[in-house]
Parts: C-alpha cells; structure tokens; sequence
C-alpha cells in the first residue's frame, strides 16, 4: 500500500502533467517524468522481511537488583531498506547494558541482526517480557511500514530481597531480646510435617527410610539408603505483621517505605523459616489476609508469592483490630510478634494500642514482652534536595521518639532501619548484643 | 558522525546553490528581466541596479529555511519555479497570450536542452530536498528513541547514497525522455500530419487496452504467497 509521500509525488506528476498539457509545454510534460521515474525505481525495492529468528533464555525467578540477559537473533533474507528490532520492557525494569532498540541497514543480501542486552529489575512484582517488536521500513518511505513481532512473552517473577543470614550465625552468648533465636527446640515428638529428605545415619528409624527414593539413587550406583525428616513438636512460634497503608509509599515508585517493609517482611520470614521455626502472618490496612502458622520452605514461597504482587491498601489504623482478628492464633502459640510498619507516619496511637493488645494476651507476666517493632524512617527514603530536607527527616525522627518510648515502655523492642544508611541485616545487627 | 552530516550538508548546499543559480540565469535570460529593467522609472533605477542582489537573495533564502530552518524545500522551490517560469514558458506551443488577445510573448535566449535541464532540476530538487529534510527528521526520531547513533550513522550514509543515486538515474531518464520525444517528434510529425484524427485515437485507445492487458496478465502470474 502506498504512503502519503507516494500519493505526494504522484500528485506532483499529475500537475505538472496537466499543466504542460494545458500549456502545450513539452518541457513542463517530459519534467513531471522525474518523479513518476522516481517513485517507480523506488517501488521495485520491497522493505525487509524476516525469515526466521531465535531467542535467548530469560532467566526466572530472580530477586530483586538481579540482572536479566536478554538476546535475540533475527534473520532477513528479503528486501532493502532499514530494519528496527525493539524489545519492550516493564516500566521497573533498567537497561543496565547493551541496547534494547537496534535500527540496522539491510542490503540485497540477507543479513542476520543480533539484538542483546541486560536489564536489572528494580521492583518486585510478576512481569511479562513482551515479544519482540520488528518494523521494515521502504528505504524512502514509498510503502506502508511492515510490521510485526516475533516469539510469545516470557513471565519474569522478581522476588523481593532476602536476609543474608550468614552474618547471624554463630554468635554466642544471653541475648537481650527475648526473641527465640537460638534456643530452639531440636529435640520433640515428630509431627507428619514433612521437612526434608537427607541421608541415612546411625539411630534413624527404619521406617523413615524412603525406599522409593532409595531405589531411584540406587540405580546411579549410590546404595546409602534416604530417610525422610519430619518437623517436630515444640517449636517456637514467630507472628509477622505487616503494615501494607498507602501512607508507607513515600519515596520514589520502585525505592519507597513499603517496598522496604516488603523486602524486611521477606527477609524475616526467610530467616525464620529456613531455621524451622513455625511463622504465620497477617496484613493488615489493607484488605486483611492471614496466613495460618506453618513450618517449611512452603510457607516461604506462600508468602513470598503474596509479597510479590501485594498492593498497598487504603487502611492507616487497623493494627489494633488486626492484633484482635489473630487472636485465637496469639493465644495459642504463644509466638514472638514481629511489626512491620513505619512509625514517622502519625498513626503512633493505633500502633500503641495494638502493642497494648498483644500485652494483654500475654497475661499478668512481668516478663519483657517478644514484640519487636520494625520501623522504617520513610522521610530518610524520600528523595531529598538540599540540607533542609536532610533536617526535616531527622526531625520527623526525633518527633516519634516519645512513640518509641513508650513502646518500650509497654516490653516492645523498637528498631529503626533506615535503607538509606544501611542494610537490613545491618540494622538487626545492632540489636545483637552480648551480656 | 560529524563527517558525515557535514557531507549531507554540504550536498544541501551544492543543491541550494545550484537551484539558485539556475533560477537567476533562467530569470536574466527571460526577456521579462529585460522588459522589467527597461520600464523602470529612473527614480526607481536602484531596483534595477539591485535586482542582482535580490537574486542572490534567493540563495540566501534558501539556506536559512532549508539548512538552518530544518524547514520545508516548497517555499524555496516555488520562489526558483517563479524565477524560472518566463523561460520555461517561453517554449510553449499554445500561446496563450494571444488566445486573451495580447501581443505579449515571452522569449528567452535558453534552448529547448536547457530549459528541460533546469526544469528537471528543479522537481528532482524539489523531490530531493523533501526526501533529504525526511531522513533528517527519521534520523532525529530514532536518537530520540535511544538507537546507537553508529547504527544510525550507517543507516543514513546507505540511505542518501541510494537515494540520490535513484534520483540521478530519474534525472538522466527524464532528460533521455525528453531528448528522445524531440528527436521523435521531429522524426515522425511529418507522417502523423497525414494520418487522419480517428486513426491515432483509435491507435492509442488500442495501445492502452493491450498495455492493461498485458499488466493483468502479469499481476496473474504472481505467486499467492507473496
């Protein structure tokens, strides 16, 4: 199908052809050849077309700050003109090398063009990596544009940040939190929880050896036989809360307060779950979801899958009813609570309220209360622009401080993480300390 | 890179340069030019004295629009058109001055060749600057959209050559045209003046026939595919 620019010099030949008739002007006739002669040697040239293409694999899952190789090899056998390879991709993702738009120039002969790049995802969530979008282009714009695209999307799931846990092991001595994190129990009445499948050692039950199992690694020559382990009773258990108001989205879109409180949310349940210890969770200001206390790496992927698309909610002071709909569960495992939230917002009150709560579940005991409230400073991740708002953010920190005062007052452990300045594993750190 | 703009450029330039010359000879060869500087009062005689200047004033209109402008070549091409018109028309066969009743004729000292020349210059640059001003705009377009500005680079080098080598070989077929339809006309215009009216409509009507045929029959023969 022809252009505007086609039609344009077309128009061009017919006046100068009538004219010249008009006139009677063999000059004026034989010119207005020129761009008929023009637009039909141009015509004979098609654009490109493609004849078939191969793709790179895209890896997936990955975590957060992960980088992503994305590669594409396209074949044109027909046709001259220029050729544009665009790979789109999701708003949170960054080109970190390479180029994802190529714009290359197609002779007589075929040619085969490469496109390659790498992306870091910047913000958690379940992404599709659209296909791969070709245009060939007439080399004077005499025909339409073709077109089209080439292979199907590819689902790119990012995962928030977890914990690197190395830095916790190994660190003897009281904690001053009453937090379980080394006294867990090792010895207890197997449950049918299933935990993992290891090889077999001296005083392992028959009846655990997994035969099946067995038999498989038999028959690579391996004759150990597997057994399979099973939770056990008695384990402690951890309540994670996590605010998920709109109030927390201070910052930037993919650096801001709640996608902080996402990846601590995350890094608190991998670090828990990996130790076995049994954890459920709640978010609240939202809609309200509760995840039923469990062991095992399931209950990780659980929530990391929820942690992954999780929106924030229009609630702000919903943590009281949230302590109140958890009750049944508070009571009756007794578990250390974990809080997730952001202090500088101006909702103290319901956070007080909320911790008073959980004190009352616990009874008359004088003991300290297993409630550590993680506080990101969000007005440290707010973009600043000059010294003021560096104050500013340090002011609206000491402004809660009588908050965080009298949430230790009522047993809570408070810790500040400010991104900014440190990682999360750094800020727990602090909390470590050895009587 | 920089090279390469200052080659598209300067063949701009050259282009501009050359139009406008062509379009000052054509204009003093006409004898409007001459009748122009003779009607002048004498108290206007610096009209006369400047109308070089102004010619050369289309040079420099033709610079600021299209290479510093980035504008488009109509405005600059219609002014070259009009400057060259006296002579082009000059070689009419229809005189249209005398159909209106006027004794007025215009005449140049330009040749039938030259006068096709530079009227098959000016709509080759016409078409030309157009075509130069759209690359530069597509150019523009793709660094805009992130493309490597080597990719670019080549893109554009490979585009102007193949362009301005078309419009060379439709330049030279349009002169080969018009020198083949004068050698024609004169070669066969004794014996077409006896062929009766009806015949050579009937001989023509019947040629476009046999060519719509013969076109059908190609378009036919196409693969389905393609």
């Amino acid at each position: 199908m022809l252009t505007s620019y086609s039609v344009r010099i077309i128009t061009l030949f017919t006046g100068l052809l009538l004219c010249g008739l008009l006139l009677g002007n063999v000059i004026i006739i034989t010119a207005s050849l020129s761009p008929l002669a023009l637009l039909l040697i141009g015509l004979l040239m098609e654009p490109p077309a493609h004849s078939s293409f191969s793709a790179g694999r895209v890896r997936s899952p990955v975590w957060i700050g992960d980088e992503i190789d994305i590669s594409w090899s396209v074949t044109m056998s027909r046709g001259l003109g220029i050729i544009s390879l665009f790979q789109e991709l999701p708003q949170s993702f960054t080109l970190v090398e390479g180029n994802n738009l190529r714009v290359l120039w197609k002779g007589w002969g075929p040619r085969t063009v490469l496109l390659s790049c790498k992306v870091r995802c910047a913000k958690r969530g379940i992404y599709t990596l659209p296909p791969l979008k070709w245009e060939a282009r007439h080399v004077f714009g005499l025909s339409q544009t073709r077109q089209g695209v080439l292979g199907e999307g590819v689902g790119v799931v990012v995962r928030p940040k977890v914990l690197n846990l190395k830095q916790f092991r190994g660190v003897p001595g009281i904690a001053t939190s009453p937090f379980p994190m080394i006294d867990m129990a090792r010895i207890g009445v197997a449950t049918t929880d299933f935990r993992e499948i290891r090889s077999y050692v001296h005083g392992d039950p028959v009846k655990n050896i997994n035969w099946k199992a067995t038999a498989r690694r038999a028959v690579q020559s391996e004759f150990w036989p597997l057994v399979n382990e099973y939770e056990v009773e008695g384990k402690k258990a951890i309540w994670l809360f996590l605010d998920a108001s709109s109030v927390l989205e201070i910052g930037t879109d993919l650096q801001n307060a709640f996608e902080y409180c996402l990846e601590a949310a995350n890094s608190v349940a991998y670090y828990f779950l990996d130790r076995g210890y049994r954890l459920g969770m709640y978010i609240f200001n939202d809609t309200g979801r509760l995840f039923y206390p469990e062991t095992s790496k399931k209950q990780f992927l659980k929530i990391s899958r929820e942690l992954i698309g999780l929106e924030a909610g229009d609630g702000y002071d919903e943590f009281p009813k949230a302590v109140e709909r958890c009750r049944s569960y508070i009571v009756g495992h007794n578990p250390a609570c974990v809080v997730i939230t952001r202090l500088d917002s101006g909702q103290g009150d319901a956070m007080l309220q909320g911790v008073r709560k959980l004190r009352q579940f616990r009874g008359r005991r004088r003991r300290r209360l297993p409630v550590m409230v993680l506080s990101v400073a969000g007005y440290h991740v707010a973009s600043r622009r000059d010294q003021y708002d560096d104050n500013t953010a340090l002011l609206l920190q000491l402004e809660t401080r009588p908050l965080v005062q009298q949430l230790r007052r009522l047993g809570a452990s408070v810790l500040e993480w400010n991104p900014r300045q440190e990682g999360f594993g750094t800020a727990l750190l602090r909390q470590v300390k050895v009587r | 890179m920089k090279r390469r703009a200052t080659a598209i450029s300067l063949i701009e330039l050259a282009l501009i340069l050359s139009l406008s010359a062509a379009g000052a000879y054509a204009f003093a060869s006409s004898n409007l030019y001459s009748l122009l500087q003779g009607n002048i009062r004498p108290e206007y005689s610096f009209f006369a004295y400047f109308m070089p200047v102004i010619l050369w004033g289309l040079l420099i209109f033709g610079l600021t629009t299209i290479i510093v402008g980035g504008l488009d070549a109509g405005g600059f091409i219609g002014l070259v058109a009009l400057f060259s018109l006296p002579s082009i028309l000059a070689h009419n066969s229809v005189n249209w001055f005398g159909v209106f009743g006027t004794e007025f004729g215009l005449t140049t000292s330009l040749s039938f060749q030259e006068a096709l020349w530079l009227a098959a210059l000016i709509v080759a640059g016409y078409v030309v600057l157009g075509q130069m001003r759209a690359f530069k705009q597509s150019r523009q377009r793709l660094l805009d959209r992130g493309a490597d500005p080597a990719d670019i680079g080549q893109v554009t080098l490979n585009s102007h050559l193949l362009f301005l080598s078309v419009a060379a070989v439709a330049l030279a077929l349009t002169a080969a045209v018009g020198l083949l339809s004068r050698s024609l006309e004169s070669l066969t215009f004794g014996r077409l003046e006896h062929l009766p009216w009806n015949a050579i409509l009937l001989g023509l009507a019947s040629a476009v026939l046999l060519a719509a045929y013969l076109l059908w029959l190609g378009a036919r023969r196409k693969p389905k595919g393609r």
